[in-house]
């Protein structure tokens, strides 16, 4: 009995001194050895359309790696991942690098894939998933979305769109594990856990509907492909919120295979680059004129040929004039002459003033990534001829979604709204959902009732004849701009354009249909405005609206 | 009959040994479960995401569309009321 008590003692007294040494003496090298420390991966956030369906969700793909050291026969394993993987023998046996413990050998590759190289039981290779991104409507709206690709570090990073703006909401927190494991890296019960759960990304809802976006994209691609056109972008709003009900731009990308297309490819030219607006700038002169009680619509005015400005010679696009007429008229024969008179009217400094109140030249402030200013020069720089030219929309470089929103101003009642893309932010607290929100008043309610009339006989009376959908009043204005190519104009190379809303009394959209250098015919009243009224039709019968007249 | 202190002792120190012999054992095993529920809720967490993937996938209307138009379908519904109104006015 004795002989086990000073066993007892002997091996408590080897435990004491054991324990001792492992948590005092060498407790930081021993600790590295039990303690595991993960990162919690956040699940991004995903991206719904206003319908609450889905544009962006997450998807696990796999990361094939191989411990070079294990493997014993390097041919035969690259001839079988090449085999299921067709990346190519020699590419792998490259990836596969003898001096080193550890190495990727593919990314993204498919579950079916894995299933089939982990029945082979290859010894030296592993999986790691991989969470990417999967856009169940593909390209349906490439441009509004964005894509999620890596930054320098290879982390997930959100590009354009949605996806870069929101990135930081969509991301959510990386959490941590640290935890006590024993040597089957089972969790020891009685040990330490400290847990700081991750914070998955919110969910945003936007404004756009994938039925509208996919009216507008397919009608996009028929007439992109039928008047030749090196691209084309069609920009659907409500003019009374400035929600984006649909926006598509062609050419466009798939963003789950972004890495196959040109950089190019990925801008969205209606926010982030300028062109000259032509025409379709004249309505916001327009506007400004009869809100400063310089003009009245049933003014005459007196049409008798090109005019002298300055050194230049102003024409009309077809050289045609017709004397005597209304102010009205002037927008219906879109008269450049009559906009200079309209200009000169209203004067630099008011022009410059209104211009700038439309909010030309600065951000709109929508939520998507890459907004451009346009390119607008300040008035002390300003030329004598810029007062006529600007008038009649040259000289001055737009963005497309700066012309919405002033044109959206001038029919909703003179209300400039800030776009925006998002309406509603979703995370575990609850939902966020945002306001439209007014940035300034442009034009008096009476003004724009004014100019609503004006766009309406503007469409009524334009000179080519359109397939507008019967029973349905629109208002609307067409804009053909020539390229400018090193200093001149390139008469060949124009954007047409057609900018317009239904129904006229109360505008349930307004759209913007841009096409880029229609080989076709370059005029934006012979391609793009036919483009609009196609679209219009079915966002009419989509929208349910009655016929107004 | 009489018990000694070394009998007690004994009987507590054997005692004290088969308890934390139980421990030991039912640590492990928690410790397993744990394991097991770690690997379990990834993995449904994944089966989650493959089923959502697929579900979305079906449901799209880019592959909705193109399936109606390799089908023919929608080639003859244009709706009728943006041309003649009066069917939308009941008239």
């Amino acid at each position: 009995m004795r002989l086990l008590f000073y066993f007892f003692i002997l091996s408590l007294a080897v435990i004491v001194v054991r324990l001792f040494l492992i948590q005092i003496l060498f407790a930081s090298t021993y600790s590295a050895d039990y303690t595991t420390t993960e990162k919690i991966a956040a699940e991004r956030g995903k991206v719904l359309d206003r319908h609450r369906d889905p544009l962006a969700i997450n998807q696990t793909k796999y990361l094939l790696y191989a411990k070079p050291q294990e493997i014993k026969n390097k041919d035969d394993i690259v001839s079988k991942i090449d085999e299921n993987l067709h990346i190519g023998e020699a590419t792998i046996s490259a990836r596969i690098n003898e001096t080193k413990d550890w190495t990727v050998v593919a990314t993204n590759v498919e579950k079916e894939n894995k299933e089939k190289l982990e029945s082979l039981s290859i010894p030296g290779i592993g999986f790691d998933p991989q969470r990417e991104r999967f856009y169940p409507e593909a390209s349906l709206a490439a441009h509004l979305i964005g894509f999620v690709g890596k930054d320098e570090k290879g982390e997930q990073i959100g590009y354009f769109g949605v996806e870069g703006y929101y990135d930081r909401d969509l991301a959510g927190l990386s959490g941590v594990l640290k935890s006590e494991r024993d040597l089957f890296d089972r969790p020891i019960f009685s040990g330490d856990q400290e847990k700081v759960a991750a914070q998955d990304g919110r969910t945003v809802v936007l404004t756009i509907d994938k039925a509208v976006q996919l009216i507008i994209k397919k009608n996009l691609e028929e007439a992109v492909e039928q008047y030749k056109a090196k691209a084309g972008c069609v920009i659907a709003v409500n003019p009374k919120t400035m929600e984006i009900l649909g926006l598509s731009c062609l050419p466009d990308f798939d963003a789950s295979e972004y890495y196959d297309y040109s950089e190019d490819v990925f801008v969205n030219w209606t926010i982030s680059s300028g062109y000259e607006p032509g025409s379709t700038f004249k309505p916001m002169v327009m506007a400004a004129a009869i809100e400063e009680n310089v003009l009245k619509p049933t003014d005459d005015f007196n049409e008798s040929g090109p005019v002298e400005f300055s050194g230049y010679t102003i024409r009309n696009w077809n050289d045609k004039y017709e004397g005597k007429m209304d102010i009205t008229r002037i927008l219906e024969k879109s008269s450049n002459v009559g906009m200079t008179y309209v200009g000169s009217k209203l004067g630099k400094k008011k022009l410059y003033e209104y211009i700038t109140k439309y909010g030309f030249g600065d951000y709109t402030n929508i939520d998507l990534q890459g907004e451009a200013r346009g390119e607008f020069r300040p008035i002390e720089s300003w030329y004598q001829i810029d007062t006529a030219t600007h008038s009649f929309g040259q000289g001055i470089s737009v963005t497309g979604i700066q012309l919405v929103r002033a044109f959206s101003a001038v029919v909703n009642g003179g209300y400039l709204m800030r776009p925006y893309v998002v309406k509603e932010v979703i995370d575990e607290t609850g939902t966020k959902e945002r306001e439209p929100q007014v940035q300034r008043r442009v034009l008096s309610e009476r003004t724009s009732a004014i100019m609503r009339k004006m766009l309406v006989s503007t469409v009524a009376h334009a000179e080519a004849k359109w397939d507008i959908p019967k029973g349905f009043t629109f208002g609307g204005k067409t804009g053909t701009a020539q390229i400018a190519l090193g200093g001149k104009y390139d008469t060949s190379k124009t954007i047409a354009s057609f900018i317009g809303f239904a129904p006229a009394d109360d505008p349930a959209f307004l759209m913007l249909v841009v096409i880029r250098e229609p080989e076709v015919s370059s005029w934006g009243s012979e391609t793009a405005a036919p483009l609009f009224f196609k679209i219009a039709k079915e966002l009419l019968v989509y929208y349910n609206i009655p016929p107004d007249r | 009959m009489k018990i000694t202190a070394n009998k007690i002792f004994s009987v507590l120190c054997i005692a004290l040994v088969l308890v934390n012999v139980y421990i030991l054992v039912k640590g492990v095993a928690l410790s397993e479960d744990v394991s097991f529920y770690e690997k379990e809720l990834v993995r449904l967490k994944q089966e989650n995401i493959e089923f959502e993937q697929k579900i979305y996938a079906l449901e799209s209307i880019t592959k909705t569309a193109s399936m109606a138009a390799t089908l023919d379908f929608g080639k003859y519904n244009e709706p009728i009321f943006t041309d003649k109104p009066q069917y939308a006015f009941n008239k």
